[in-house]
């Protein structure tokens, strides 16, 4: 298969990635992050020819959505698509449409578990912890390889998804994130182990029954966890009443 | 100026926390969230940059383990937690270091209990103005007959809208809850009776149990609960030898 030609350089792509850093500043009920889209396109596509003379930003108006971390990805597709349809390769406008809804579903659905439930809370109780054991040093490299992992996956996104286009529906319904994802599920699961160990030992150092109420505020908050009360609700009404138990106490 | 209440801050220390307010939460709402805005980091930001970074950790730390059960996502009816970080560690951080008070544990629980009201007031005006400021942007329509060029400049100048919102809307809500809230720390500071000492201490120590809570809730009733538990023994053996 002959290759296309691109006007789309490796500097257009990342003045793509740089704009995609603020995807969410633009994000609407009525289109999500179709204005973000259209602006992070922008740079890149001014180049592509349009094959009808009509604005091809326009058409990323409508609505579009998925996790801030894997859009890059469909972007990079976005733009490789338009590429070969602006070199007279067979594809429709409704084609690139299809490709945004059919890809962006589950790659919002990935992204969510991967980051939003693996990653941050992973990094979020090793944060704690540092802070625990007033550690600069551990809250420094938790934001550093945080940091280093979500826009290194979304600088890779951008440059993989324009080398791919179609082909990007195959490489996410292999194994291979299912694997990442329980590896980092895993993990969060033996820090947050260590987390409420580091918890459970400082409890006693005010006394026993300190430890006693610790276990039992725990149990608390998991019962009201699971009806969907606010845990910071629940901490605010607990100060006035511990202040009042200490006063009478004496 | 004549004899008033002796406020435990300057102008100067407020326009500065206001100004980090608006930054962490541009990368909190329009960035790419690079944690610095969770309670954790902003608290300890905060005490770093007032030179009291015991009291930003210890308030951070806690705020931080109380907010750990709610996450970032659209539609969660969640506390701000830059608000919570910035105000909290910050009324806090100011007492210790104007009033000269030492009680690192105490003036963190006030820390938390003015970071944790502060961000449930900020919770439901942030979500309002923001809808305010989404309903705007959902109003963007291409004239007919728009070039590429054109369009892309009208979708940047939304953005640059949206930015400035965003950061202005940040840092006024810390420009006016940061003084009540360290005034409020102040007098009860200055109040702080033996009891009401020894209560607020316990809470702080205590609420970490919450966030204990959080963590088994969100990972019991998966498949990785084993290790959650096996690591959680096994750290507490350790800590107990040690």
């Amino acid at each position: 298969m002959a290759q296309v030609e691109t006007p789309i350089g490796r500097w257009d792509l990342f003045r793509v990635f740089c704009r995609l850093l603020l995807l969410q500043g633009l994000l609407h009920p009525k289109g999500m992050q179709s204005l973000g889209l259209v602006n992070a396109l922008a740079p890149a596509i001014r180049k592509v020819r349009s094959p009808n003379g009509k604005s091809l930003l326009e058409s990323h108006l409508a609505y579009f959505n998925c996790n801030p971390n894997f859009t890059p990805l469909i972007v990079g597709g976005v733009l490789k698509l338009e590429t070969e349809r602006a070199a007279g390769r067979p594809v429709a406008e409704g084609d690139i449409a299809y490709f945004k809804k059919s890809i962006s579903n589950p790659l919002a659905a990935m992204g969510d578990l991967l980051f939003l439930g693996g990653l941050k809370p992973l990094a979020l109780t090793v944060a704690v912890v540092s802070a625990i054991y007033h550690s600069y040093i551990g809250l420094l490299l938790v934001v550093i390889f945080y940091n280093l992992a979500v826009v290194s996956c979304r600088l890779w996104g951008v440059y993989f998804g324009y080398a791919k286009g179609w082909e990007l529906v195959d490489v996410f319904t292999g194994p291979v994130f299912q694997r990442v994802l329980s590896d980092v599920q895993t993990v969060g699961a033996c820090a947050g182990g260590a987390l409420i160990a580091v918890v459970l030992n400082g409890l006693p150092q005010s006394g026993a029954w300190v430890l006693a109420l610790g276990v039992i505020l725990m149990g608390t908050a998991i019962y009201m966890l699971r009806r969907d009360f606010s845990s910071s609700r629940f901490a605010v009404l607990l100060f006035p009443l511990s202040v009042v138990v200490a006063l009478v106490l004496g | 100026m004549g004899s008033g209440v002796t406020v435990p801050f300057n102008s100067g220390e407020i326009i500065l926390l206001a100004a980090l307010g608006g930054l962490l939460a541009l990368d909190d709402r329009a960035g790419w969230q690079s944690l610095l805005a969770q309670p954790v980091f902003s608290a300890a930001l905060v005490g770093w940059i007032l030179g009291e970074a015991q009291v930003g950790l210890a308030t951070g730390a806690v705020l931080e383990l109380v907010w750990l059960s709610i996450l970032p996502m659209r539609g969660t009816q969640r506390p701000d937690p830059v608000i919570g970080g910035v105000v909290g560690a910050g009324a806090a951080c100011l007492v210790a270091k104007h009033a000269g008070d030492e009680r690192v544990l105490f003036l963190a629980a006030i820390g938390i209990v003015v970071g944790l009201v502060t961000a449930e007031i900020s919770g439901p005006i942030g979500r309002r103005a923001h809808r305010a400021r989404e309903s705007r942007l959902g109003r963007f329509a291409a004239a007919a007959g728009t070039d590429d060029t054109a369009l892309a400049g009208k979708v940047f100048r939304y953005m640059l809208f949206s930015v400035a919102f965003t950061f202005g809307l940040e840092a006024l809500q810390v420009l006016v809850l940061l003084p009540i809230g360290a005034l409020a720390a102040k007098q009860f500071t200055a109040w702080g009776q033996a009891g009401a000492v020894i209560g607020a201490e316990r809470w702080a120590e205590l609420l970490p149990a919450i966030g204990a809570g959080a963590i088994a809730h969100r990972y019991w009733q998966s498949q990785v609960s084993r290790y959650l538990v096996v690591s959680a023994l096994i750290v507490l053996l350790l800590l107990w030898l040690k």
